[in-house]
């Protein structure tokens, strides 16, 4: 009897799902989470870091935190804000470490620019791709300076206060920013109609 | 709730889903979680918005060996959890613990047997050993005391063979007395006392030409140890003393005398009485005499 390809079984299903067979000890099932979205922690790795070496380090280190704590993801919660909250605060470690934070403010083409991906395979590619160019869409959409703040906020890992400080503005007022660019991508992204959960 | 106080929840609510918030409002962002249900589904749908911000920057697969270094991680993590968890398993490692204390348990309570036997059986020979001990000793003591009796026995014996050898000496005499008082031709003489108060006599058997003759005594009383009585031959020129003797309680003795010649050459016989050692003239009493 032919052996059904559990690869193929493991593709089908969500996040969630992969999760509690990580949960369970499944190698394979990390496999999968990995092959699916190593890509875009890799990128925000390099957005962040602006480093090949450290954002490798981060993504193994993003994925082998995600095996060794799979018992503590709560099923109920979207997988993406927990992965991504788990390298966002490992690059902003890496960011401590060096005490020196980089701050990338729009110019990531220009730093991604030395950097090819040759192994992205055609499907994934589309999606991520249509994915990339909605977000930069709406992010393109907010008004600079609203921009500016969410950027330095994530991409930097700077504080409201240290945003406020590092653009020598009212901490009210970027408090406000954030509020309004916030609330305003998740209403265009609600318009473009798609969540952290398409994949 | 006043519009800015909203205000402030919403940018609360960004900040933290952002991953901005500073700490002193920390305190804050928690009261309005607790208090509001609506602001946690806020939060819940902005951080999902938040997610997909890493989608901005351009995705890139990271080289192939931080999936190999992480691969190898994740398997020799597999490999030290399967070894943890069959370290900690009971029902993997309990039945061979169980076979090693039962088989351990068996080869103690054997040895144990074994040992109890084993003392048991020293012991027995132990006290066989005290008894044959004992044995030994009391067969030693035995043939020590059939020694000393055999001794004894050797002694007595050496004492009977000397009774004997005096007896058969003795038998011998009377038979020689016997002989020599009953033979043919024999010649009888008598021997008298000196004093009217001795009720002793002598009577002597002799043949003519020979040197031997035999003189039976009785009636003489006994003497002190240092006094004997001496028989006394002459032939009117010369005595010559021919013997000693004592009697027994009843007054009796028998004297076998041998004469330097023929007896019938003399006389005269006499018998005195005389300290043992250096007599005197006048310590010599002649108490028998009598004529040949």
């Amino acid at each position: 009897m032919a052996q059904p390809d559990n690869s193929v079984n493991l593709k089908r299903l969500s996040d969630e799902a992969l999760m509690e067979l990580v949960a369970a000890g499944d190698s394979a099932a990390l496999a999968q989470l990995y092959d699916r979205h190593a890509r875009a922690v890799y990128g925000l790795a390099l957005r962040m870091l602006a480093a090949a070496e450290p954002a490798e380090e981060v993504v193994q280190e993003t994925f082998w935190r995600i095996w060794k704590r799979a018992a503590t993801y709560q099923r109920n919660s979207s997988f993406l804000p927990w992965m991504f909250g788990i390298a966002r605060n490992l690059c902003i470690d890496e960011l401590r470490r060096r005490q020196a934070r980089p701050v990338a403010t729009g110019n990531d083409e220009e730093i991604l620019s030395v950097l090819t991906d040759q192994q992205q395979n055609v499907e994934q590619s589309t999606l991520e791709a249509e994915r990339r160019r909605l977000i930069t869409s709406a992010l393109a959409d907010l008004p600079q300076d609203q921009r500016e703040v969410i950027e330095l906020a994530y991409f930097g890992g700077l504080s409201q206060r240290e945003i406020a400080d590092h653009l020598q503005s009212p901490l009210g007022t970027i408090k406000t920013r954030i509020r309004l660019g916030l609330q305003k991508l998740k209403q265009t992204l609600l318009h473009y109609g798609i969540d952290a959960n398409d994949h | 709730m006043h519009d800015s106080d909203t205000e402030q929840e919403q940018s609360l609510l960004a900040a933290a889903a952002l991953g901005s918030l500073d700490q002193t409002d920390l305190a804050a962002l928690e009261q309005v979680l607790v208090r509001s249900p609506t602001a946690r589904s806020e939060l819940d749908q902005l951080r999902e918005v938040v997610a997909l911000l890493p989608y901005a920057a351009p995705p890139i697969t990271p080289p192939a060996h931080v999936r190999a270094l992480l691969m190898e991680r994740i398997a020799a993590d597999q490999a030290a959890r399967r070894s943890s968890k069959s370290a900690s398993s009971p029902s993997r490692t309990s039945r061979p613990m169980l076979a090693s204390l039962f088989s351990l348990t068996v080869v103690i309570v054997l040895l144990g047997w074994f040992t109890f036997t084993l003392q048991q059986q020293v012991t027995a020979i132990n006290e066989t050993n005290q008894r044959l001990l004992v044995a030994i000793e009391q067969l030693q003591a035995s043939v020590t005391a059939g020694e000393e009796r055999q001794s004894q026995l050797t002694t007595q014996l050496a004492s009977y063979e000397q009774q004997l050898a005096r007896l058969n000496e003795q038998i011998a005499q009377e038979r020689l007395l016997v002989s020599f008082v009953s033979a043919p031709g024999v010649a009888t003489r008598e021997l008298r006392p000196t004093r009217g108060d001795l009720a002793a006599r002598g009577e002597m058997y002799m043949y003519p030409g020979e040197t031997q003759a035999v003189v039976i005594f009785s009636g003489l009383p006994p003497l002190e140890p240092d006094r004997i009585y001496r028989f006394w031959l002459s032939d009117g020129v010369q005595r010559i003393a021919a013997g000693s003797f004592q009697v027994d309680a009843t007054g009796l003795a028998t004297l076998v005398i041998t004469a330097p010649r023929e007896v019938n050459a003399f006389t005269e016989v006499m018998v005195t009485v005389e300290p043992v050692t250096n007599p005197t003239p006048d310590a010599v009493e002649v108490i028998l005499t009598g004529t040949l």
